[in-house]
């Protein structure tokens, strides 16, 4: 029975990280849908002001010019949330922010994004979004191994269409 | 419009703007607002956002188009290295490409947020409808 505790082993000496892309592979191509609820232009101008803008036209929510910051929907983690505990890693992440990662000792960061406009988000918009995790890569690194994952969304206003499309990457270590 | 025409634009994104941002979008992650955490992640300190700079870069932008309403078309940024609550970023426009034709010509402005060494902690490229600049 040797192979037996040979295979319990191997499958013991399983990192974090082999866990977390064996996990996110298993989740490739598979599309989640949430809501981040009504944009307010009380909110919208709180952020707008947050990311140290200056424009009246972003950041004073009774301006008549009033806009939408253009960035502000696309920023958002997440809609109010309810039960916010629960939905948090030790490390102030949410869950299901980064496929495969949850309950894992795993570092996350941002790696950038690109991200096409399509309309401009008014306020009153009811703003769904659309993930997949489109890409799976493992590399090596000077400071060890790690994964790259893309997480496409797509944001859409109900009634008006989409706002904005994007990839974003994460490196999990 | 050329980059080397475009001078460069300063910010230095405070403890507090980090903290602030973090809470207009629902950011929780601590290593953002906790010093803490963030030396346990071998950062030096607190980090700006991922898309803090992504706003950054769109100010940086408005500020050398400030004469007109430029509309947002696309923006994409690659992080490079993390950048604490307390340092200066110089961003700086490498270069200005145009594609299309009027009235649908785009001009994309490539940018590096440099910081004291010069090193890009941060490459971006902004693209704005030529129409509405």
């Amino acid at each position: 029975m040797r192979w037996a505790a040979s295979y319990a082993a191997q499958v013991n000496s399983r990192s974090d990280l082999d866990i977390a892309e064996e996990r996110a592979r298993d989740l490739l191509q598979v599309t989640e849908y949430s809501t981040l609820g009504e944009v307010t232009a009380r909110d919208s101008a709180e952020f707008a002001r947050a990311a140290g803008e200056t424009d009246p036209r972003m950041t004073d929510s009774d301006s008549p010019d009033f806009v939408v910051h253009p960035m502000y929907v696309v920023s958002l983690l997440r809609a109010a949330p309810g039960r916010v505990d629960e939905d948090l890693r030790p490390d102030g992440m949410f869950r299901t922010e980064v496929p495969g990662t949850d309950g894992l000792a795993v570092r996350l960061m941002a790696g950038g994004q690109d991200v096409t406009f399509h309309r401009p988000c008014l306020a009153g918009d009811y703003v769904d979004v659309s993930r997949t995790l489109i890409w799976v890569e493992r590399k090596d690194g000077k400071s060890g191994k790690f994964l790259l994952m893309t997480v496409a969304k797509t944001y859409t206003a109900r009634g008006r269409g989409i706002i904005a499309t994007l990839n974003e990457r994460f490196i999990v270590r | 419009m050329n980059a080397e025409a475009l001078r460069p634009w300063s910010c230095t994104p405070s403890h507090v703007q980090l903290a602030r941002f973090s809470a207009a979008t629902w950011n929780f992650h601590r290593i953002h607002i906790d010093p803490i955490a963030a030396a346990e992640e071998g950062l030096p300190g607190p980090v700006v956002q991922s898309t803090l700079f992504a706003e950054l870069a769109w100010q940086a932008v408005r500020q050398w188009l400030s004469e007109a309403s430029p509309e947002l078309v696309c923006i994409e940024w690659r992080n490079n290295r993390p950048v604490s609550a307390g340092q200066t970023i110089r961003w700086v426009c490498t270069e200005v490409t145009r594609e299309g034709r009027p009235p649908d010509e785009l001009v994309t402005l490539s940018l590096a947020a440099l910081l004291a060494d010069d090193e890009a902690a941060v490459a971006a490229a902004v693209t704005v409808r030529a129409s509405s600049i």
